[in-house]
């Protein structure tokens, strides 16, 4: 990895991407800057980059288009820069295969984090697309992984916390297996663990609080006497959440 | 509410049916009154021919000399029920003062009499009841009269005095009044009432069909402010109601149209340079003079987006589902606690209501925010009243002035401008809570807690969602 990141970054507005280029650099990447999507594409052709950076309101083609032609032709990843923070463009940004997105204005340390996660995403799951099961199912409940929602059995939503969800979502992945605090850690936050590290057990008693009919005597995530948490749950990998 | 508030229907068609069913029956009545009157009047007029004849009959036979009644008896005594017509001389005024007076009958004897040369110094009539009807005439009568025959039950007395002092009397039977007549009457009010109240169902139920396919028009364009046009229906009256309707929410649908487009542009607009400026400020090399531009940025960031956010509730797709309510309260109370906040959940039961949730959060996310800000800590309960849910959301803070919490929900609106800078609100929160709340059918009230001895202790935030 002596190579530097290559990044390339479409936005219309020069006012934002001159100075965003700028920064990047700065931080150690290498930046090529496209205006449109016509351009972009341009590059594209001729070289291979590690990441693009896409603004999604441009005159011409749009950044939502050009992403979905990127998600279908390449590998490469892509995080979206919006001006909208509202829940539909993020269901949209994600279904169409971006790899994750900023509301304008942002931190750009925050964005230098998010490009960093994603490339340590893409290097480590080579083909993540296919194979990801789009929900899961068990005793009725339905965690659909792509909107990131928790139905219950009689189809409503339970609202739960994003690390509630991962964690979740690591049960599901693992149903019948025992896991230990560090290894729910790990699987479910990552590099980040570490600043989860003592919520572990608060966050297991508030899904429990939501999934279990009694949560004095759990019967979905059961504690498992000096090992550590299981679902103990039929689990169906679901290829649409809706069609269960 | 009353009896006739119970019983008075509030639908259009219904009003109006009553009514006119109302109206028909008192004309009905009406009639039927001045009916039995007239058949009252015949009634007398022929009782005093009757009378008159007989006593202009009598008056003759006595002047010519000839005794009141023949031996073989005049037609008239041969006819049936002669027993009933009697003529009588009488030394006395044979009207008893216990018989009901009849002076309609004297009144009309007046007039007749004496034209036929009756000397009379005096006419006196009266009602008396008729003598019980022997047997066989009973049976006769009902041999000839079937089932139409009713035994006569009332006689009128008509006495006239004779210049000599004798009283001349007779007796006429009294026609029973007809039941046939009353009969009639409600024959002819069914009648009409099936001629009027069948078109007038018909044609009111056309209407409330015109006026209900308006009306869910109406409740569809509050609901959706889509413009979906209306099947112009019915009267033309309530038709050019509907074409007025559907042009009205034409132009409202374009004007939100507009201001959706222009909200987004400038939302477009200047987050692009705010997002400029937030990256050029990463190189200040003063550190505190960066945070501060940082935050400046982040304040402008959070109003522009309540704005946006402000203009935008009602208007974007997103459906309304079934959440779990008591799962959100505990999730927005848990990223609270996490934060380092007190909020304090009584039991959050499984209540299952349909909204749309990342309003629904928001305005959750306002209010407990508020609490935590400025009443030091939250406490949170919910609770389910038949056909809504109510969360409340108590705080420690110094409260509101009474006079002042209306004003709480204007945009802009902070209680003191200090206390704004210390905290940093946008002075949005509560309008857009409240904005959230009525778009969902919903309320959001705030009242003071006060102690017994009514010291403030507390604010309370009040939201209430509807069922279904």
């Amino acid at each position: 990895m002596t190579d530097p990141v290559h990044i390339l970054l479409i936005d219309d507005e020069p006012t934002l991407r001159e100075p965003l280029a700028e920064y990047l650099t700065g931080q150690g990447f290498a930046v090529t800057e496209a205006g449109d999507a016509a351009k972009a594409r341009t590059l594209m052709r001729d070289q291979r980059f590690s990441i693009l950076l896409l603004d999604i309101m441009m005159p011409g083609e749009d950044g939502l288009s050009l992403c979905r032609h990127v998600a279908a032709q390449s590998e490469t990843p892509v995080i979206l820069l919006t001006a909208k923070g509202e829940a539909m463009d993020r269901i949209i940004g994600l279904e169409i295969g971006a790899d994750d997105y900023v509301v304008k204005p942002f931190d750009p340390r925050e964005l230098v984090a998010r490009i960093k996660t994603v490339l340590r995403r893409a290097a480590r799951v080579p083909q993540p697309a296919e194979d990801e099961p789009q929900g899961f199912e068990f005793d009725g409940w339905t965690l659909d992984t792509v909107k990131r929602r928790l139905t219950d059995p009689d189809g409503a939503l339970v609202p739960i916390s994003t690390a509630e969800f991962k964690l979740l979502q690591v049960f599901c992945e693992h149903a019948g297996h025992v896991l230990n605090r560090d290894q729910l850690l790990d699987l479910a936050h990552g590099r980040e663990a570490h600043l989860f590290d003592r919520a572990i057990d608060n966050q297991i008693s508030r899904l429990r609080k939501k999934v279990e009919a009694d949560n004095r005597s759990p019967r979905l995530i059961k504690t498992v006497w000096g090992g550590g948490y299981t679902l103990a749950a039929r689990v169906r990998r679901l290829a649409s959440p809706d069609t269960p | 509410m009353s009896l006739f508030q119970r019983l008075w229907p509030s639908s259009l068609a219904g009003r109006l049916l009553l009514t006119i069913a109302f109206a028909l029956l008192a004309g009905q009545l009406v009639n039927a009154a001045l009916l039995v009157r007239a058949q009252r009047e015949q009634a007398l007029d022929r009782i005093a021919a009757e009378a008159s004849v007989r006593l202009i009959a009598a008056t003759d036979r006595l002047q010519q000399g000839r005794p009141l009644r023949e031996r073989f008896g005049s037609r008239i005594e041969r006819a049936p029920g002669f027993r009933l017509r009697r003529t009588d001389l009488t030394p006395d005024n044979p009207v008893q003062p216990d018989m009901r007076p009849a002076p309609g009958l004297v009144s009309r004897l007046a007039a007749i009499l004496p034209s036929y040369g009756v000397p009379s110094t005096r006419i006196d009539a009266a009602l008396m009841p008729a003598p019980p009807r022997a047997r066989r005439v009973d049976r006769l009568a009902a041999e000839i009269g079937g089932r139409n025959d009713r035994p006569i039950s009332k006689l009128a007395l008509i006495a006239i005095q004779r210049p000599d002092g004798q009283w001349l009397s007779v007796r006429v039977p009294v026609p029973e009044a007809s039941v046939r007549i009353l009969a009639t009457i409600i024959g002819q009010t069914v009648i009409l009432y099936l001629v009027m109240l069948v078109p007038l169902v018909w044609l009111t139920r056309r209407i409330a069909r015109s006026m209900g396919t308006l009306r869910e028009g109406v409740a569809h364009f509050e609901r959706t402010q889509e413009a979906r046009s209306i099947e112009p229906t019915g009267p033309s009256d309530l038709a050019d109601l509907t074409r007025s309707f559907n042009a009205m929410s034409a132009r409202i649908a374009a004007m939100l149209n507009e201001k959706d487009v222009m909200l987004g542009a400038i939302g477009h607009d200047l987050k692009t340079p705010l997002a400029a400026l937030r990256v050029r400020v990463e190189s200040v090399p003063d550190d505190r003079q960066r945070e501060r531009m940082v935050a400046s940025i982040d304040d402008i960031t959070r109003t522009l987006d309540d704005i946006l956010t402000l203009a935008r509730i009602g208007r974007t797709g997103e459906e309304r589902e079934p959440v779990n309510l008591g799962a959100l309260v505990e999730m927005i109370a848990d990223e609270y606690r996490d934060l380092g906040q007190d909020v304090a959940l009584a039991d959050t039961p499984r209540i299952v209501v349909p909204l749309q949730l990342t309003w629904i959060r928001r305005a959750l996310r306002n209010l407990i925010g508020n609490a935590v800000r400025y009443g030091a800590r939250a406490r949170v309960s919910i609770a389910q009243v038949p056909g809504r849910v109510s969360i409340t959301i108590d705080d420690d803070g110094p409260g509101i002035p009474d006079d002042q919490i209306e004003r709480m929900f204007e945009p802009f609106t902070r209680l003191e401008a200090s206390r704004n800078m210390a905290t940093g609100g946008t002075g949005l929160g509560l309008t857009l809570a409240r904005a959230i709340l009525h778009q969902h059918g919903g309320a959001l009230r705030l009242e003071n807690r006060r102690s017994a001895g009514g010291v403030v202790e507390g604010l309370r935030a009040t939201m209430t969602l509807p069922m279904g």
